[in-house]
């Protein structure tokens, strides 16, 4: 049987990843685990949340609650709503719904779930000690992992707000090996080293930097290699160039910080004025493809190591080397500007499909070449800019639905037109037909009958209840008894008259012993009489319902109809304005990134230029004092 | 020579540096750092969020009205498939027919089998019906125990009244034969 967890909950881990905070919600995976379904509704859109279909989700909620709101799955259904709403970018929304939740007599697990989610909001908008209140409001109905989880918030705010006593304190209360409490390790372990507290600090990135590599998840793998590469830094900056060259030797050669270890461990190198092994890892850098700031440095520092190995024209050429890299970097990035300035970027933006509400990650789409630079595929992945991409993307697809909602219009008009004058037509024809008036006759007769029936019940007239073939025989009967008086008169006919009489005593027997038969026959005849006479009222009564009804199905709707043309009309002008300004906005954003590379990018090809001049200088001013000292030895020789 | 690589190199250090002065979650190169940017951002943001909520608000009036002109309550007749673990079959299609008609056809995306598997329900068919007796025939094809072709037919007959009805296709794992067993479940409306 499919195991029962908090949807809502699921959705805290992995829609609202805290941006500017957490190393890890964004890098968590989502579990395949199921929700039990009580209600189609609620089934559906949970179909489309996991898809991600956000706004298909929130519609399918709305729509039930005006239908006839889910009630057996308990309090999720609003939790799940403030989390969709989260995960579609409507803080606001989320705010007053968890709110709401919270003055509400719900459960005390929902209420702690709808903490949960206040803090994590108010978190994210930056109001740390509001956070913390709705943090320490949570009491204990959280499952294990999002109790993990709300620790691991607690431990950020208690650091947001240098309280690092605190932050350590609630380390302490991580139960089991929750990867939660490596990430709040990590990040108090950085708080505390950024506050000067380097021991401390140290100490804590030491337990995560010396995670055992083969046994940990490729999440924790990454956090380690932050770690090692954190505590790198750390001793560089405290010149203990011994223990941070230990740690950026434990950051992974193939990981994504790789090449921020290998420059550290060249500064590592130089430090200690180990000139030659600090080539190694620059030389390394050199060779990847990736043109990013670490290879960038590595150009510049190369020629200086070489310069203190004391081979000033090979750092001439290294820096040479460098200046032109810079200056060819330097052009590219400029007509990528120019690109991103002509609306090509914005263009590659654009989803192929805007049906679909699923919102991609930037960088699957293919941008153009003019638009290509590893620099704006760096800023591209900054949570600026990813959260832009997600609004301008939900803003399209809003576009399209709007759209789509208008061309749909004039077809539930011409359904409403069609309904009407099938209405309209044949109303009349319905109220004139004959057959809906007969219906009282054929009760008036039906009632004649079966007085007529009790009557011959309560007379026992069995002559009452002749078929057609005795009324006959009835009738010749008559006829021969009149010509029998008849002929009385003139003749010897007492034959014939017993004849006769026979007969007649015959159809009477036949007719008295058949009575009761017949009687029973006949009132079930009345009652099946009475049935369709029943089923041909009810019939009526449901045409009469069916005409009264009928314009419910057409009235009321033009005017809802004319409104949602003006309400579309009205949101399709806001839209393009948003979409307008979103594009500028992202433009911006990009073009912010690049001038931002440009001047670094300017600033090493000065520091290149620099150090060229200055090799040559000096190359000068060592060929003079040679100069200088040849002749003064030429002088001395021409003396002697 | 310590001395030297700060003094020479001091915006190179300060970057590497910036590693712990930033720590590794902060967005790296993030260009909305000025204050008067992040004002013009929040109203925008805003300003997208309203959007967004006048936008859903419409689209369920839209979806109701759509709903109440195509679909009335009295012929509403949906059918909705799910799926219980599904290890011992993988879906690939369904398809519907009703009265002997196809009605409905639906080839599974990975994205979408996943979304059944964890619980979702897919709204497979949604039409009108009158009120009586009819046949439902749908057919599942996928992959069954052993990887092999599997393709199985469930029949239901339904009585449709005035109110709207739902039939749940529930695909589950039959432990006692380790074969995939579809169930048939009439959900009737509130």
């Amino acid at each position: 049987m499919i195991k029962r967890f908090s949807t809502a909950l699921l959705i805290a881990c992995s829609v609202l990843y805290l941006p500017s905070q957490f190393a890890c919600a964004e890098e968590k995976t989502e579990t395949l685990e199921a929700t039990e379904v009580y209600d189609l509704r609620y089934g559906e859109t949970l179909f489309n949340f996991f898809q991600q279909k956000y706004f298909s989700a929130i519609t399918n909620l709305m729509v039930a609650e005006v239908r006839a709101p889910i009630k057996i799955q308990g309090e999720d259904p609003h939790l799940l709503l403030g989390g969709l709403y989260l995960a579609y970018g409507m803080h606001n929304e989320a705010s007053k719904l968890f709110q709401s939740l919270l003055s509400s007599e719900s459960l005390p697990t929902s209420h702690d779930r709808a903490w949960y989610y206040i803090a994590k909001l108010r978190y994210l908008k930056g109001y740390i000690p509001q956070a913390e209140i709705a943090l320490t409001k949570i009491k204990d109905t959280l499952p294990a992992d999002r109790e993990a989880e709300r620790l691991h918030l607690l431990a950020n705010v208690y650091m947001k707000q240098n309280n690092y006593p605190k932050a350590i304190e609630v380390l302490k209360n991580f139960s089991g090996n929750s990867e939660w409490e490596a990430y709040a390790q990590f990040n108090l372990g950085v708080a505390l080293v950024k506050a000067g507290q380097l021991e401390e600090g140290t100490e804590l990135l030491k337990e995560v930097g010396n995670l055992e590599p083969f046994s940990i998840s490729h999440e924790l793998n990454a956090l380690r290699d932050k770690a090692n590469l954190a505590l790198g830094f750390a001793y560089m900056r405290s010149n203990r160039a011994v223990d941070a060259e230990a740690h950026f030797q434990l950051v992974r050669l193939s990981g994504p910080l790789s090449n921020k270890a290998l420059l550290g461990l060249g500064w590592s190198y130089t430090n200690q004025q180990r000139y030659k092994e600090a080539l190694t890892p620059w030389l390394e850098l050199q060779n990847r493809k990736a043109l990013d700031t670490t290879v960038q440095e590595s150009l510049i520092a190369i020629p200086f190591t070489i310069e203190k190995l004391g081979k000033p024209r090979l750092a001439m050429q290294h820096y040479q080397h460098a200046i032109d890299a810079y200056a060819e970097e330097i052009d590219r990035l400029e007509d990528v500007m120019l690109a991103v300035q002509r609306g090509e970027l914005i263009e590659a933006m654009r989803p192929a499909n805007l049906n679909d509400e699923t919102s991609l990650p930037l960088g699957n789409f293919g941008l153009p070449k003019s638009v290509t630079a590893p620099y704006l595929n760096q800023m591209m992945a900054t949570n600026t800019f990813q959260e832009a991409y997600k609004n301008y993307q939900s803003l399209l697809h809003l576009q399209y639905v709007l759209k789509h909602w208008r061309t749909q219009i004039p077809s539930y008009e011409l359904i409403l037109t069609e309904r009407r004058n099938a209405y309209f037509t044949k109303l009349p024809e319905v109220a004139s037909d004959e057959r809906l008036k007969s219906i009282s006759r054929m009760q008036k007769q039906r009632d004649d009958f079966s007085a007529e029936v009790k009557r011959i019940q309560k007379e026992n007239d069995a002559f009452g209840l002749v078929s057609e073939d005795e009324e006959e025989l009835l009738l010749i009967l008559a006829n021969v008894k009149k010509k029998l008086d008849t002929l009385s008169t003139s003749q010897d006919i007492s034959e014939e008259r017993a004849k006769y009489n026979l007969l007649k005593g015959i159809l009477a027997f036949q007719l008295e012993s058949g009575f009761i038969p017949r009687l029973w026959s006949v009132k079930n005849n009345l009652k099946e009489l009475d049935r369709a006479l029943k089923k041909t009222r009810k019939a009526k009564r449901s045409l009469v319902k069916a005409a009264n009804n009928a314009p419910k199905f057409f009235e009321g709707y033009d005017q809802k109809i004319a409104w949602s043309k003006q309400r579309i009309r009205n949101l399709l002008a806001r839209l393009a304005s948003a979409i307008g300004k979103q594009e500028r906005y992202i433009q911006k954003l990009a073009l912010a990134g690049l001038v931002k590379r440009r001047q670094q990018l300017e600033n090493y090809h000065v520091r290149a230029r620099f150090g060229i001049a200055r090799l040559y200088d000096s190359l000068i001013i060592e060929k003079d004092k040679k100069g200088e000292q040849d002749e003064s030895g030429q002088g001395e020789e021409d003396a002697q | 020579m310590s001395k030297l690589v700060p003094t020479l190199f001091s915006p190179v250090f300060l970057l590497l540096c910036l590693f712990i002065q930033n720590p590794v979650w902060a967005a790296e190169g993030d260009p909305t750092d000025q204050p008067g940017d992040q004002d013009v951002v929040t109203t925008l943001d805003t300003q997208i969020q309203d959007l967004k909520k006048e936008i859903l608000d419409l689209n369920r009036d839209l979806f109701l009205l759509e709903e109440d002109l195509l679909f009335p309550a009295n012929t509403q007749f949906a059918v909705f498939v799910s799926m219980d673990v599904g290890i011992t079959f993988d879906l690939d299609s369904v398809q519907l027919r009703l009265n002997n008609k196809v009605v409905a056809n639906h080839l599974y995306t990975e994205r979408e089998l996943k979304a059944l598997k964890r619980g979702g329900v897919h709204r497979f068919y949604t039409g009108n019906l009158t009120s009586g007796e009819h046949e439902l025939v749908a057919f599942f094809v996928g992959k069954g125990p052993k990887n092999r072709d599997y393709k199985r037919a469930t029949t239901i007959k339904v009585t449709k009244g005035t109110e709207p009805q739902f039939v749940e296709l529930k695909i589950s794992d039959k432990e006692s034969n380790h074969q995939p067993e579809f169930k048939v479940k009439v959900w009737e409306a509130e």
